[in-house]
């Protein structure tokens, strides 16, 4: 009777957003990550560090299977989404790529306008309906509000997004996933293509995305995820070697080698 | 120690000495620098030629409305020849019009198919047959118009005659194709990838990212392909030579005959008096096809330069 009520609790707000059993990936012949298996908080940030090539960005690109796109990846083990295996044959990219919405490394808006840009996802998942003229005009006013960009750019919402500063259009790349309503967002070294001031800003605005999505950011930044997330995981050559919260993490790390790293001796 | 002293002492180097390799340095650059302008001086002399060939036609008996506005080219009427390009000019563009038609939706499809879905060996060998077909010689299309598609024309739709520009659109449409494809190709290869995996990441369809976004990146690139296949059209002359059925006629429909500009040139000129009014008026033509196509040839170039640049 008990569990079952603590069964019905967790279904309505599952504890964990992303929850990766064995997973396994190769790129060709060339394995990239080794029996991961995390549990990833809800609506929390989540930081991923280690070294480059330690899979960090690999199992990112793999919790919306993006990575399929290079054609000679191979994966098993499982990645439960809102418990939901993504991986199973009966799941629909485009479904997946609705609930979990990606930021890339570098700013990567569309050759068309700031408004088409944050009505783009909208549009396509909007299905054959017509969204009215007020209602788009509502949803790029509130997605860019969510930014912090409404301001800048609301006088030229028709101004090519290609033109914004790298700052702006790395917060529009972040506005354009939030019509489309997303539970989880991947951020793939968001600020490494910015200056200091960028990269403050776009951290204050991740920031302030906390609780309201599952986000899971991928850094070579290490003061970044100190700064930035809540949780953090440390992966080396393909493996998690330690996932805590993150001020335990960068006082406390039980094993040698995150002290190692933490400590700058590698990497 | 003692060994290096007189390398650090030695006071009079030759610096002005020039060796062999200074000579051979500067003779390569010299050729290679006319190579590299022979180009440009050929274009001049070559329209140079053609317009003093045609200038007497040019001064004396050129009227410019008798030239573009009438219908009748009969330059072998002895007691009043009429010279009239009206007609020509309806036979190519009618003819390049269709080739378009054709080419367009084979070509644009060729050039999604092998630039967004064909991977790995599929794509390079259709990159090698791409490239193949449009070294096929021309006289060998036109010999498919006279000789398949001729009898196939008159078979289909019980028309008497098969050389017309139905005829002659479609093989100058399939002779265009894999140039504009191969164009076409570069143009959706220019669009960065970070734009597809965008639209990807917010879940557009493989054909939603190539028609809402890789397709408007594309698309200078693509116009230019176009432009290039209607300059190859306006240029073609055996192909349409033989396919067209080469009379004179403003066509009204698509199984009359016509005759094409280039086609006029290259029949009549081996029968005319050299700097007779009729040979010159040939190369009054030949100046008008050569504005045309640089014109359009030159569009179509800053076009594609235009979106290599950003």
């Amino acid at each position: 009777m008990q569990a079952a009520s603590v069964e019905t609790i967790e279904n309505s707000i599952p504890e964990y957003a992303i929850r990766t059993r064995k997973l396994n990936l190769w790129y060709g012949t060339f394995q990239a990550l080794f029996d991961v298996d995390l549990n990833i908080r809800n609506g929390m940030i989540t930081s991923l560090i280690g070294p480059s090539g330690c899979g960090k960005s690999t199992f990112l690109r793999s919790v919306n299977r993006i990575n399929e796109r290079l054609g000679y990846v191979r994966i098993n083990g499982t990645i439960d989404v809102l418990d939901k295996n993504i991986y199973d044959p009966d799941v629909e990219l485009v479904q997946v790529r609705k609930r979990i919405g990606m930021v890339f490394q570098r700013p990567n808006p569309l050759p068309s306008s700031i408004r088409e840009n944050i009505l783009f996802g909208h549009k396509l998942h909007a299905g054959g309906g017509k969204t009215s003229k007020s209602d788009q005009e509502e949803i790029v006013e509130t997605s860019l509000r969510q930014v912090l960009l409404w301001d800048k750019v609301k006088d030229h919402l028709n101004k090519k997004a290609t033109a914004l500063s790298l700052e702006e259009q790395q917060k529009l790349c972040i506005a354009r996933l939030l019509p489309v309503k997303p539970s989880v967002l991947l951020m793939d070294e968001p600020c490494s293509a910015l200056d200091p001031k960028g990269t403050a800003a776009v951290e204050e605005l991740i920031w302030e995305l906390r609780g309201e999505y599952t986000i899971l950011i991928v850094t070579h930044n290490m003061a970044q995820a100190r700064r930035a997330s809540e949780e953090c995981i440390f992966m080396l050559m393909g493996k998690v070697v330690e996932h805590q919260l993150t001020q335990d993490l960068f006082v406390t790390p039980d094993k040698k080698e995150t002290a190692d790293y933490i400590e700058g001796r590698y990497g | 120690m003692s060994e290096t002293k007189p390398l650090l002492q030695s006071p009079s180097v030759d610096f002005d000495h020039r060796n062999f390799d200074w000579y051979v340095d500067k003779f390569i650059q010299s050729i290679v620098f006319i190579a590299g302008i022979s180009a440009i001086i050929f274009i001049i002399g070559i329209f140079a030629f053609i317009t003093i060939e045609g200038f007497g036609f040019l001064l004396e008996d050129f009227s410019f409305r008798e030239f573009f506005l009438s219908p009748f080219w009969e330059p072998s009427d002895e007691d009043a020849p009429e010279y009239g390009i009206l007609a020509l000019v309806a036979g190519t563009a009618s003819v390049t019009g269709l080739a378009m038609i054709v080419a367009i939706p084979f070509s644009l499809g060729a050039a999604i198919f092998i630039g967004e879905f064909a991977t790995g060996k599929l794509r390079e060998s259709l990159k090698v047959l791409v490239e193949l077909l449009a070294a096929i010689p021309s006289v060998v299309w036109g010999f498919i118009g006279l000789s398949i598609m001729n009898p196939l024309i008159i078979d289909v739709f019980d028309v008497p005659v098969g050389l017309n520009v139905l005829n002659a659109g479609i093989i100058l449409g399939l002779m265009a194709a894999p140039i504009m494809t191969s164009i076409a190709e570069d143009a959706l290869k220019a669009v960065p990838d970070r734009y597809r995996e965008a639209a990807e990441a917010l879940g557009a369809t493989r054909w939603q990212v190539i028609y809402k976004t890789v397709l408007p990146a594309a698309k200078n690139g693509l116009l230019g392909a176009v432009l290039l296949g209607v300059g190859r059209g306006f240029g073609e002359t055996m192909a349409v030579l033989m396919a067209t059925g080469h009379s004179v006629n403003i066509p009204g429909s698509v199984f009359d005959p016509v005759r094409a500009l280039t086609a006029t040139i290259a029949a009549e000129l081996g029968e005319t008096a050299v700097g007779s009014p009729h040979y010159q008026a040939l190369f009054t033509i030949g100046i008008f096809l050569f504005i045309i196509t640089f014109l359009i040839n030159l569009t179509a170039d800053l076009i594609v330069r235009g979106i290599r640049k950003g």
